[in-house]
């Protein structure tokens, strides 16, 4: 069974766990409801480390472009790696922010200029003191970013998520509250 | 709502600052100056002066006057013993003649005297003192904003620029530090209209943000702001904001400055400013009876001011009039050419100066000018601009009187009076600047703000110097000032963890640090004695069965690509494009030097795919460097940073084969799998990269697999391992079996100057190769040149040295002993040391320093444990 | 007691005459300090010492004052501990008051590597006679009360370097003592007065023009930081410097809260207190190049962050001013002391990194014996500009 690196911080809120793609993770919290109300009108966080990310040296259908030969590729479903590509799914966490006051709490974790930060746009920043990927897309019209930090990371990241985001009383959801919250 | 004032409960009405609410209680003595511990009260009313200074919440030096009361609060005084109304140490003012500017210097000029006497002056300096505050340490937070126009100051200019930008459709920001917009207006209503439709205008825009209560403490490079917010919200103290602007504009008017004459620092003493803001913004009648000093009639307004409150206006006195201010503790009248006043309040009305330091700060240079009669800012930098009073547009008060006198204080934070800047100047210190240091004028909690201009007007006058020749001293950032923690922030220094950490945590992991890195250091058995049992059970469970040790710090590369050997063999002293599929070979890299920067394994996986593992720490830099060489090469290589991702642990012992075997279907035998190959096979069920290598001195295998996996993996070795005895063991029982070994550690057993000739590593460098980074400069190594020490490995003849232990030869340090251990093997000390060359002799004698005492050590070249290598294969 | 009473200036503003013996470029406290003797122990007074601004305005006044010599290297470590020795009767001697503080220094190591690079220190000093020992976490607690030792924070002290011959200074007070002393020997002092170029005929410099005039010279010593590749290559003599920034800060004052001068090799920040109660804190140089003498933001937040990390109850200490200095880095972080090999009558006493006002009072007596003898005293052999080109680099 695969475990993201935020498993014990999640077991520790009060996970209630299901299966996906080989993936042990937080279908909710205990309040599904809650989960969703929080991020629709505050800030809410999830852990989506087990979407697939490809790299891959020469830009493919739909990737962030890094650096002058790196691109990523993300893929919420599983799927063999595109030709060429490498896969890094087990290198970087992956965090889903969704909420109204989303960039609130990201303005205090980084100084990246996210009043330029336009829906479908990929950018790089250090983030609560680590390197992180960002990529914003919107859920419908819900604000929505996926911050990518390598799993060595991922706790200290989370763990400053949540304590910068107590000012808006963020709370994590499971999958459940991410369907939901989905067009 | 109240809050206490060291015993006294002080209420608190609407609005309140600390101050205004002790001063609306009746105090009036609010501290005692840093020097001769004079009486002190309230002057500017506006955060400037160090006057106010008092300790809340713990806290020291907290500006009262700006600082909102709170219910709760516990506030106390400074300096002042037993209270502030009886101060032990204001018996120093009376010594004074004693006690001129640079009388220390002059005094003490025998060691030994000021060595006694210097302990004395200790305590009574300083001001500020900690206490606990009961709620613990409160939060600071950090955050960042970006805008068009950056604003400073919400008076009536700074409102107008932030509307006039907001309806050109910029993104503005507006900066005030008080509790509401509206600058000097909301004391000063003569000087203009009610600015409070305009803030209205302003709140509507969506463009337009506004930040209350912030203080903006310095202009840095790149138009960056340095923003203080006060209360942020209830979960933080105080929140320090990164303010990237496009333009900036400054509006921070001018502020009121003293005059001087004799006792101007007696408590009563009080800036015009100063009352019409207790007056208009806390409704406090200041006291009974006032004489206000002022040039020509611009003492009208504060005069007008008073009366309407209810407070006499006795006398109104030209600043050439006023000799000197009665009253030692508080005021008790004034005495000038036209007589004797009696009265509680002297109401000055001083110069008001530009505050112009964040200009300055920008770049901008301060120049004088005769007309407004002050420092006004010019040349200032592209895309930043400076509107209202900060300009000097508005003319301040001419004609001052300068008084050399020992009672008529120029700078009141360090009781630095105009005598005492005559005297520095007789002494020779006739610049501003040599005059500041000497004086320590303008060197106080605020920084000059009350007393610059006057101290350059003293210092002009007495050397003959126009006020330009004699200019200002540098405006530095931060002011005003910022606290330690709001300059830290959230404290939050990151923790890197491998996969296993939580499973090294159950298991009694005591930890150890690496750079940001966790790793356990030794596992703390229930049970067992201290570090040295678990060392020794985890280096005998290793040497005698099998163990198991997260290596996950590991940097690890993939560099795959038709030209990735070329890559590996440019950078690395030896080759790898003859390195079949399947293999794996120690790889060293130096810079063009020839120093080591790196070491590592390489593995073939394929044709073009090669795995790569860097030390722990060094990864990014290895990377990078790979990236440098990799830049206009035109080479088809990819090289990518696995390393969070993979799992990685090295499974060693005499039974590390039978665990293994329990856990893959890979034919482990050592002629499938022999030593120095490489293998890509299932392992529990998961893919995983498995490379039989030594680095302990036992049979043994790296393998790194998906990270998803890790704590799973781990258990499950541990748990095949059981029937042999396995133990998970730490960093610390790695150290010593690789010593055995004689294993060196880049980082460890060399430093920023070795080369592979002085590291003992000549057979890693491969001097017949095409070409590759240092290979010049270590074929001149090899040649001899350019080899200082040498890397030699030793038995100790008793004792053991702890690292860094010296080498000695004639009472000087020849070398240092890199790592030594006891070694359980040799039943001796053990060790890797630099040494001279000519001592890098196999046999040779050398004397090591332990425990204070020179033991003799023997040379060796050989490792420790296991020469042949025949446990390894 | 009497001086209280003196009215006696420093030192007086001077002519510029058409030659001298010795040009120094720099009135720092490394110039000041071999004038004085050159003046005091060979009778060498005609010298003028040029600076561009006032005195004290570069590295002698931005620096943060800390005295010690538990220095790691057989050559720095009985070099530096000569400086200490000058300066514990230099008060006398000059007849000012410099206030030395000996109050101890105390380096703490966080980390394995840091504690054995401690350990190396200590041996070394040992063995070369420096009173520097280690210490474990009780006695750094019996030092320094209010240090935090616990293992909470996030990088634990696992052990310290003590050095009780080690303290801060009036730095200041040091370049105006020197100044004086020489101004009362005829040396002449002409602040700004900056160089602008050389004249170097037949192997030697003739002839040094500066914004007042051209004067002629028997030989000039750069006794600059920061602008001592500027200096140089006026003369045609190539320096192996980097220039990197340094920066500091200071806090208010507070009533007497840390005796030591602390040290943190893993944190990067090193603090003490004055005596007027000030909390001097310093950071690692700036991993750039630049001659930008302004103090930034993201330093002055790494020296607060390390600063709580050993002081937890300092959060609201407030920070008064920051301010930086420009450091001439070499790549063996030991000075360039001697003459040159290009040009044999220019003498430098530069390359002072981030460790040059402790060295002060002993730069200034060798590079005087130096100029005056024409050899350089053996304590400053292994600093000569020759070592790189000998491959003889100093290990410190």
């Amino acid at each position: 069974m695969k475990r993201s690196a935020l498993h014990h911080h999640h077991q520790k809120a009060g996970a209630l766990w299901t299966q996906l793609d080989g993936w042990e993770l937080p279908a909710s919290f205990g309040a599904v409801e809650q989960e969703v109300a929080q991020a629709r009108e505050g800030v809410g966080v999830a852990d989506i480390s087990y979407f697939r990310k490809f790299e891959s040296a020469a830009p493919q259908t739909g990737s962030w472009k890094l650096a002058s030969n790196r691109h990523l590729v993300m893929r919420e479903r599983p799927v063999a790696p595109p030709d060429g590509t490498l896969d890094i799914t087990s290198v970087y966490a992956a965090l889903l922010l969704a909420g109204p006051q989303t960039n609130e709490l990201l303005r205090k974790l980084t100084s990246l200029n996210l009043s330029h930060f336009a829906n479908g746009n990929c950018a790089q920043a250090s983030l609560a003191h680590a390197h992180a990927i960002l990529i914003r897309e919107d859920l419908d019209r819900l604000l929505s970013y996926k911050v990518l930090v390598t799993r060595d990371y991922a706790e200290s990241v989370w763990e400053s998520i949540l304590h910068a985001g107590r000012e808006f009383h963020i709370a994590p959801f499971g999958l459940n509250a991410l369907d939901r919250l989905r067009p | 709502m109240n809050f206490l004032f060291d015993s006294e409960e002080v209420p608190i009405q609407a609005g309140d600052t600390v101050a205004s609410a002790l001063y609306r209680s009746g105090r009036r003595i609010f501290s005692r100056s840093f020097k001769y511990h004079r009486p002190r009260g309230l002057l500017c009313c506006s955060g400037k002066c160090p006057n106010c200074l008092v300790n809340v919440d713990g806290s020291p030096s907290v500006r009262s006057c700006v600082t909102p009361a709170l219910d709760g609060m516990r506030v106390r005084h400074q300096n002042a013993w037993p209270s502030l109304e009886n101060d032990a140490l204001s018996i120093g003012q009376h010594f004074d003649f004693l006690m001129p500017a640079g009388w220390y210097y002059k005094v003490f000029t025998k060691p030994a005297t000021w060595h006694r006497v210097e302990p004395h002056i200790r305590k009574a300096a300083g001001l500020g003192e900690l206490f606990e505050n009961p709620q613990g340490i409160p939060e600071y937070e950090h955050a960042w904003m970006h805008a068009e126009t950056a604003v400073i100051g919400g008076g009536p200019a700074g409102i107008q620029s932030a509307l006039d930008a907001a309806e050109r459709g910029e993104q503005v920001v507006l900066i005030d530090d008080q509790t509401e917009l509206g600058g000097h207006l909301r004391y000063r209503k003569q000087r203009g209209a009610d600015p409070r439709e305009r803030i209205d205008a302003l709140a509507a825009r969506a463009n337009v943000t506004l930040l209350q209560r912030a203080s903006c403490f310095g202009i840095y490079e790149g138009n960056l702001l340095g923003v203080l917010l006060g209360h942020p919200h209830a979960g933080a103290a105080e929140r320090l904001i990164h303010l990237r602007a496009q333009r900036i504009i400054v509006a921070t008017g001018a502020y009121e400055t003293p005059l001087l004459f004799d006792n101007n620092d007696v408590v009563g003493v009080m800036l015009s400013s100063a009352v019409q803001r207790l007056i208009h913004l806390h409704s406090i009648v200041p006291g009974r009876r006032a004489v206000i000093v002022a040039h020509g009639s611009e003492g009208d307004e504060v005069g007008a001011d008073l009366k309407q409150a209810g407070v006499e206006v006795v006398e109104i006195l030209a600043p050439s009039e006023i000799i000197a201010v009665r009253g030692s503790g508080e005021v008790k009248g004034v005495k000038s050419r036209r007589g004797d006043f009696a009265c509680d309040l002297v109401i000055v009305c001083g110069p008001r100066v530009p505050d112009a330091g964040l200009l300055s700060q920008a770049g901008a240079k301060l120049q004088w000018s005769d007309v407004p009669g002050a420092f006004v800012p010019v040349g200032l930098p592209l895309n930043v601009s400076a509107v209202g009073d900060v300009t000097g547009e508005t003319p301040v008060a001419a004609a001052q009187h300068f008084p050399d006198s020992k009672r008529a204080f120029v700078c009141i934070c360090v009781d630095a009076t105009s005598r005492d800047l005559k005297q520095g100047i007789a002494d020779g210190f006739e610049e501003i600047e040599t005059l500041k240091r000497y004086t320590t004028a303008t060197m106080g909690p605020c920084q000059g703000r009350m007393c610059q201009l006057n101290a350059i007007q003293v210092c002009s006058r007495l050397t003959s110097r126009s006020m330009d020749e004699t200019g200002t001293t540098t405006s530095r950032p931060p002011n005003p000032g910022v606290t330690l923690g709001a300059l830290a922030g959230a404290k939050h220094h990151p923790i890197r963890r491998t996969p296993m950490h939580h499973a090294h945590a159950e298991l009694g992991a005591v930890w150890l640090d690496m750079g940001e890195w966790k790793r356990p250091r030794y596992y703390q058995v229930a049970g067992a004695g201290g570090e040295a049992e678990s060392v020794a059970a985890e280096y005998r469970a290793v040497r005698e069965r099998a163990g198991l040790i997260d290596v996950g710090t590991l940097g690890k590369l993939i560099v795959r690509g038709k030209d990735a050997a070329r890559l590996l063999d440019k950078v690395y002293t030896s080759r790898f494009s003859d390195l079949r599929q399947g293999r794996v070979r120690y790889a060293v890299m130096c810079d063009d030097t020839g120093v080591i920067l790196d070491d590592g394994t390489v593995s073939r996986l394929a044709d073009d795919r090669f795995f790569v593992t860097t030390t722990t720490g060094n990864l990014d830099f290895v990377h990078q460097w790979f990236d440098w060489w990799l830049v206009a090469s035109g080479w088809d290589v990819s090289v990518t940073n696995v390393t969070g991702g993979l799992a990685s642990v090295n499974l060693a012992g005499p039974k590390a084969r039978d665990v293994l075997r329990k856990l893959t279907d890979l034919d482990l035998d050592p002629k499938a799998f022999p030593y120095m190959a490489c293998r890509e096979a299932q392992t529990f069920g998961v893919p995983a990269i498995l490379m039989r290598i030594g680095f302990v001195g036992e049979t043994g295998w790296e393998i790194h697999y998906p990270a998803e996996h890790g704590e799973e993996v781990w258990n499950a070795i541990l748990v095949a391992g059981a029937e042999f005895g396995i133990l998970p063991f730490g960093v610390e029982a790695q150290r010593l079996l690789r010593l055995e070994k004689r294993h060196v550690i880049v980082g460890v057993d060399t430093d920023a100057l070795t080369n592979p000739f002085e590291a003992d590593m000549a057979w890693v460098v491969k001097l017949d190769k095409e070409d590759f980074i240092g290979k010049a400069a270590l074929a001149r190594a090899a040649s001899g040149g350019g080899v200082r020490e040498k890397l030699v490995g030793f038995v100790m003849e008793g004792g053991v040295p702890e690292d860094g232990a010296p080498v000695v030869i004639g009472g000087i340090p020849v070398g240092r002993v890199t790592s030594s251990r006891y070694s359980p093997h040799r039943k001796a000390g053990i060790g890797l040391a630099f040494v001279p060359p000519e001592l890098a002799a196999e046999g040779a004698p050398v004397r090591v320093r332990v425990r204070g005492q020179l033991r003799t050590a023997i040379v060796t070249m050989q490792p420790f444990y296991d020469a042949e290598g025949a446990r390894l294969r | 007691m009497m001086q209280l009473f003196r009215q006696e200036r420093m030192w007086n503003k001077r002519e510029l005459k058409s030659s001298y013996d010795v040009v120094i470029v720099g009135a720092g406290a490394h110039g000041l300090a071999a004038a004085y003797y050159l003046g005091k122990s060979h009778g060498i007074k005609k010298v003028a010492l040029l600076e561009k601004n006032w005195l004290g305005y570069g590295a002698s006044g931005r620096n943060t004052a800390i005295l010690r010599s538990n220095y790691r290297t057989p050559e720095g470590i009985p070099f530096y501990d000569a400086s200490l020795k000058l300066y514990e009767n230099l008060s006398s001697e000059l007849d000012w008051n410099l206030m030395f503080s000996r109050r101890g220094h105390l380096t703490l190591a966080h980390n394995d590597s840091g504690v054995t690079g401690l350990r190396v220190r200590a041996e070394n000093n040992q063995v070369m006679g420096v009173d520097s020992r280690m210490v474990a976490r009780a006695e750094i607690r019996h030092l320094a009360p209010t240090l935090n030792v616990s293992a909470s924070a996030r990088f634990p002290i696992q052990a310290g370097l003590y050095h009780p011959p080690g303290g801060i200074i009036r730095h200041d007070a040091v370049v105006w003592a020197f100044a004086r002393a020489c101004d009362r020997m005829g040396i002449e002092i002409h602040t700004y007065t900056e160089v602008t170029g050389m004249h170097v005929e037949g192997g030697k410099v003739r002839a040094v023009t500066t914004s007042r005039g051209e004067i002629a010279c028997g030989a000039v010593l750069n006794a600059t930081a920061g602008w001592a590749t500027t200096i140089s290559n006026m003369a045609g003599v190539p320096l192996q410097i980097v220039t990197h920034p340094l920066q500091a800060c200071v806090t208010e004052p507070l009533k007497p809260f840390l005796d030591p001068v602390i040290v943190s090799a893993t944190l990067h920040v090193y603090l003490s207190q004055t005596d007027k109660g000030e909390l001097v804190i310093g950071a690692e140089i700036d991993p750039y190049q630049s001659y930008c003498m302004k103090g930034t933001l993201p330093t002055l937040e790494q020296m607060a962050t390390y600063t709580l990390e050993l002081f937890p109850q300092l959060h609201g200490v407030k920070v008064l001013r920051q301010w930086a200095g420009i450091c001439d880095m070499t790549p063996d972080f030991a000075p360039i002391m001697g003459a040159s090999e290009e040009v044999s009558n220019f003498y430098m006493d530069v390359g002072w990194g981030t460790y040059g006002f402790k060295a002060s009072p002993i730069s200034g007596k060798t590079l005087a014996e130096t100029i005056a003898t024409g050899k350089p005293p053996k304590l400053i052999e292994p600093f000569s500009p020759s070592r790189f080109r000998e491959g003889r680099l100093v290990g410190e």
